[in-house]
């Protein structure tokens, strides 16, 4: 787009590549994945999907994309192992800068702290997205609409069912999203959840003369990727109060298309107007222009994604779909060379085997991703779950549904049923447990 | 006429005939003054009855039955239906016309409906005053296929998509559809008034639990033709307070879970449909037939009987036997009725001639409804405005835009008439408006307003008795012939925009928001005074106007602190100035009580001295009764001395000259409460 930017020009020396977009990817520290994310396991980046980190996923679709100016930003507790997985063991292209804020810091806060960095327009997006949409159609359609920002929305893809983990981790608990989409279009002119309205849906006529048909959409969800304008930073730095990209920033913009009043109490119309559009100057003297809304110096677009797989792994429950998934799909061999299966042991198709690890005879496991280094004993049922790294399972263990934390061993006749054990736990023989988080317990400060 | 064809007939006839309710009355008064001689159905458009367009569209959709309802002007509609070709033996439908002249409403005629007992199958609802092209053997299609699903089903709504702005969607009038996006079941709909201005519009969540995707439309053309089915008459007469079909009926089946019954939204694009429900709109269909949007409905069908319409290059319709002269010229979209004669000079664009009109030299007209026998003489202009059957223009005249001259009205010479202005033969004589008869009783006619022979009063629409009369002129405004769109306004500049994020909306919204609340808060206190005002004069008890205020207070969602602010001025208002102190000692003794009333603890003993004080600041001539009130309030034991002297003691916001004079007033009193408690205390010890 701007070949001759100035600023342009250092990020591709850095790079050895032009490019049009940066992408932040937040890797959160993952409060709703407890005990997964606790410190004596992994950050919520790095849990494994078919033994892959989920970063690896979303650093996967940049890449395809495209997209070398990436900057991972991360908590504290997350850094050591995250830069350490980005140094060693990350396969791809990419050469993502890792950067560390406070814990409690909002997403756009995030941006605020970084907006020294941020040059181009940019990608906001969170770890925990694993999707196949392939990246050019998405780009293409924030090329051609070139809005303010695009937002990603998706239908969720039916679960299957026989969950890795308790029922009370169902999305059920998920506040209901309304997202009001101008059918024409595709602009997103309405977010609410249901937590936030009472028993009324109301919405301001002044939308509706602007928008006259809305389609209001209450089973999608918010993927949490959005490409923003670069003037987006700008409003960011200038507005303290804005502190989340979710419920802070996009209700503004959003209000903002049709709200004169917001525009320039929020300062927003002098922002828009200091970004020099190259892009519109040159549609504009293309046959295609469309006049209506040269006025509005904010247009929100949604692309939702319908046809393909998407999801975000930021619950237990959606992290369990997420690994089954990503499992079905795995090319690679599904039982690692390295892997030393007893002949009267049974892998079934369905399920991953990760390097070194020792399953003995008259075990079975179906419907499981097993990580690397462990040791598996005999006659052990594993069912429907996920066992990360370097896990001890000792005889006649049976578990169904769970998922089992690097470290942890569970000892002999063992029956764990929709439980997480969290990491290095020790689960003491026979064991009965159901719906249960076996954790060590720390003080809680 | 495209004659129904046969074999669609017979199929129909053996399963059942098909029957259509027609609605010849409006119901309202739109077009007052015309309508007090012809009914709405029977007025000219493009030269047609009204009721033609909605019958010719009946029979093209091959119903045989039609019941006209009608309620003023039965006579003049059951002549003109027995003389016109729909009662000739070829003609495909049957009309059968009932006269409910007691009927108010929709609601009325369809539980006479009922009461008849006539309807047999689903039948088509229309109100009698529809132009459209609309194929109603697709909708009847389509609403018989959703009952087959959805046996619930009991009514479609044929509804048109347009742009919000769209010159036959008369703005006000047109609700919002709520639809599910997928089954288009109509869930919810909200009519929409610019006057007051609606802010927001607001429906149930429980919608969503049953339809997942809906979609809100503020697009649509209600074109106010309903398939109804059987049901429908039975269930108005179930619910006799249904008036309106729409906010009423509509409203009560979808909000109702005793009914389950459902309502479906036919939506439709490509064709015309339009309603006439006001000038504005009368307008705008006149030009879209005009312009042929309404084709195969159009003058060249010449749908009456005796019709001779050409169409020719440029929009011009002309019969036979019209006289042009030479050097008259016809602009764009010109209609012109048989043996109508226009002399030399003549500039016309935009307009529609009757039949047997004479248009003198000179005359320029420019989107102007002419009617029958209109007699228009030298140098006249008119604009945008509608002259009915038999006026006449002497010569000079200019009629501005929006103006009504009704039937036999005979204006100048030389006069103009202003935008908007509405004139009739009929003195205002209205049974409601007797004192209207008294005044006109002798009144001649007002020569300076039209002309010298001029014949006809002015006529002002009734203006309602309700508060918001300014806001139903403003919307009858809205609805008339020549009212600009651009006027309205329709974006929310001038309300709150919406608060994001806390800690910044304070100083961003501050300025909308209190707007708002001050509007409210002055209505409060509007109220309070009021209120107070009726228990002064009526002498009611304390007891039963503080109650009065609390629930006032809990109605409008105000505090204690507001309602004192409301309370004390009027209270202190009653004081009689002249008779200072001892009118003061009355009305305090009567209702200082009240007052204490309102108070509950030594912050509002305080607050309500402030509230005093500020009072008498600001009205200089209340300044005198502080430090009455002030003692009295507190021999009634309203006020205590540990509230006062703490309000006393603390510090003036800033130095304002009104307020510490006034506590320069009290200040004898209050060192006589100093003292007091120190003698208090004294004894105490």
């Amino acid at each position: 787009m701007l070949p001759f930017d100035a600023n342009k020009k250092q990020s591709k020396q850095k790079h050895g590549r032009y490019s049009e977009f940066q992408a932040i990817v937040l890797a959160g520290y993952g409060h709703r994945l407890y005990p997964l994310s606790e410190d004596n396991n992994l950050p919520k980046a790095l849990l494994p999907l078919a033994n892959k980190p989920m970063l690896y996923y979303v650093l996967d679709w940049l890449e395809r994309a495209g997209i070398f100016d990436v900057l991972v930003i991360t908590e504290a507790n997350g850094e050591y192992k995250i830069g350490h997985y980005l140094k060693n063991d990350y396969e791809g292209k990419l050469k993502p800068n890792l950067e560390v804020v406070r814990e409690d810091v909002g997403t756009a806060d995030v941006l605020r702290i970084f907006s020294e960095k941020i040059k181009s327009d940019f990608i906001v997006m969170s770890c925990d997205l694993v999707f196949d949409l392939v990246p050019h159609r998405l780009l293409d359609y924030h090329r051609t609409h070139d809005p303010t920002f695009t937002a990603l929305y998706f239908e969720p893809n039916k679960s299957e069912g026989g969950g890795g983990s308790s029922s009370s981790y169902k999305d059920d608990k998920d506040p209901k999203q309304f997202v009001g989409v101008d059918t024409n279009k595709s602009r997103i002119v309405y977010v609410a959840s249901s937590a936030d309205l009472d028993e009324e849906f109301s919405l301001r006529m002044s939308l509706l003369w602007k928008f006259p048909c809305i389609d209001i959409h209450t089973n999608l969800q918010d993927a949490h990727l959005y490409i923003f304008k670069r003037w987006v930073i700008d409003l960011i730095v200038q507005r303290k109060a804005i502190s989340s990209v979710r419920e802070h920033l996009v209700p503004l913009l959003i209000k903002c298309q049709y709200q004169k009043k917001l525009l320039d109490s929020e300062g927003i119309n002098k922002l828009a107007a200091t970004y020099e559009n190259y892009q519109k100057t040159a549609i504009q003297y293309s046959a295609s222009w469309n006049d209506d809304d040269k006025n509005s110096p904010v247009r929100c677009q949604i692309f939702i994604y319908k046809t393909g797989f998407c999801g975000r792994g930021n619950t237990i429950y959606k992290y369990c779909d997420l690994n089954r998934h990503t499992t079905k799909i795995h090319i690679d061999p599904r039982v690692s060379p390295s892997a030393e299966i007893n002949s009267k042991a049974q892998v079934g198709s369905d399920s991953l085997v990760g390097d070194d690890t020792k399953i003995d005879e008259r075990t079975s496991i179906k419907r499981s991703t097993i990580g690397t280094h462990c040791a598996i004993g005999k006659n052990v049922k594993i069912s429907n779950s996920i066992l990360m790294d370097n896990i001890v399972i000792e005889d006649n263990v049976k578990l169904d549904g769970c998922v089992v934390c690097n470290g942890a061993k569970i000892m002999e006749k063992s029956q764990l049923k929709d439980c997480e054990v969290g990491g290095g736990y020790v689960v003491v023989s026979e064991t009965q447990a159901k719906n249960e988080q076996l954790v060590e317990f720390r003080d809680l400060d | 006429m495209p004659p129904p064809s046969k074999t669609s007939g017979k199929n129909l006839e053996a399963e059942s005939i098909l029957q259509a309710v027609v609605l010849a009355d409006s119901f309202n008064e739109r077009f007052r003054p015309i309508t007090l001689d012809t009914p709405r159905c029977l007025l000219p458009l493009c030269n047609t009855p009204l009721i033609e367009y909605t019958l010719e569209l009946l029979a093209v959709a091959g119903v045989q039955a039609v019941y006209l309802f009608c309620r003023e002007h039965s006579e003049t509609i059951k002549n003109y239906i027995k003389k016109s070709k729909w009662s000739r033996s070829y003609s495909p439908i049957k009309i059968i016309t009932i006269v409910t002249p007691e009927a108010r409403s929709v609601g009325d005629a369809l539980r006479e409906l009922d009461a008849k007992q006539l309807i047999d199958s689903d039948f088509i609802l229309i109100s009698g005053d529809v132009v459209s092209n609309i194929q109603l053997e697709k909708v009847l299609d389509a609403h018989r296929a959703r009952k087959s699903v959805d046996s619930n089903a009991i009514m479609t709504m044929v509804v048109k998509e347009a742009s919000p702005f769209h010159r036959t969607r008369s703005l006000g009038e047109s609700p919002i559809f709520v639809l599910d996006t997928k089954t288009n079941e109509c869930v919810h709909c909200e009519s929409v008034e610019l006057y007051p201005r609606k802010r927001r519009m607001t429906m149930d969540m429980e919608v969503f639990k049953k339809h997942a995707d809906v979609q809100i439309r503020n697009d649509l053309i209600d074109c106010q033709i309903d398939i109804c089915s059987v049901e429908v008459p039975a269930l108005f007469t179930e619910n006799f307070d249904y008036q309106d079909i729409r906010n009423d009926f509509v409203h009560g089946i979808l909000t109702s879970d005793l009914l389950g019954k459902t309502i479906y939204c036919h939506l439709v694009k490509d064709v015309y449909a339009a309603r006439v429900r006001n000038l504005h709109t009368y307008n705008a269909i006149s030009k879209d037939v005009l312009s042929r949007w309404t084709y195969p409905i159009v003058p060249d069908s010449n749908l009456q009987e005796g019709d001779s319409y050409e169409f020719m290059r440029g929009h011009i319709y002309k019969e036979k036997d019209v006289s042009l002269s030479r050097s008259c010229s016809l602009g764009e979209k010109v209609l012109i009725g048989a043996g109508t004669e226009i002399a030399e000079n003549v500039k016309i664009t935009n307009s529609v001639i009757g039949r047997r009109v004479t248009i003198g030299p000179n005359v320029e007209i420019d989107g102007a409804y002419i009617w029958d026998d209109v007699k228009i003489k030298s140098n006249c202009s008119i604009f945008r405005s509608i002259l009915a059957n038999n006026v006449v223009l002497e010569e000079n005249v200019i009629v501005k835009r929006g103006c009504l001259l009704s039937y036999d009205v005979v204006i100048g010479p030389n006069v103009t008439l202003e935008p908007y202005t509405k004139l009739t033969k009929h003195k205002k004589t209205s049974e409601s408006d007797n004192e209207g008869e008294e005044s006109n009783e002798n009144k001649a006619y007002d020569s300076t307003l039209i002309g010298e022979h001029g014949q006809g009063y002015i006529w002002s629409d009734k203006v309602s008795d309700t508060d918001d009369d300014e806001f139903d002129t403003k919307n009858i405004q809205i609805a008339g012939l020549a009212h600009d769109i651009s006027n309205i306004s329709l974006t929310d500049s001038d309300s709150p925009p919406s608060v994001i994020y806390e800690s910044s909306s304070d100083e961003l919204s501050d300025s909308g928001e209190s707007t708002t609340e001050e509007e409210s808060l002055k209505e409060f206190f509007k109220e309070v005074s009021q209120t107070l005002e009726r228990a002064f004069l009526d002498g009611h008890a304390v007891e039963i106007a503080s109650l009065e205020l609390n629930t006032l207070r809990m109605a409008s969602n105000t505090t204690f602190h507001d309602l004192r602010v409301g309370v004390i001025p009027t209270i202190l208002g009653q004081i009689d100035i002249e008779n200072l102190l001892t009118s003061a000692e009355e009305i305090l003794e009567q209702w200082g009580p009240l007052i204490g009333k309102l108070i509950h603890s030594r912050q509002d003993q305080i607050d309500t001295l402030y509230i005093l004080q500020d009072h008498c600041a600001i009205k200089q001539h209340h300044a005198k009764l502080f430090a009455p009130t002030l003692k009295k309030l507190y021999l009634l034991d309203v006020l205590d001395e540990d509230a006062i002297l703490e309000w006393n003691s603390s510090e003036l916001a800033d130095n304002d000259s009104s307020k510490s004079s006034i506590r320069k007033k009290v200040a004898p009193f209050v060192k006589w409460l100093e003292e007091a408690e120190v003698e208090d205390s004294d004894s105490d010890d």
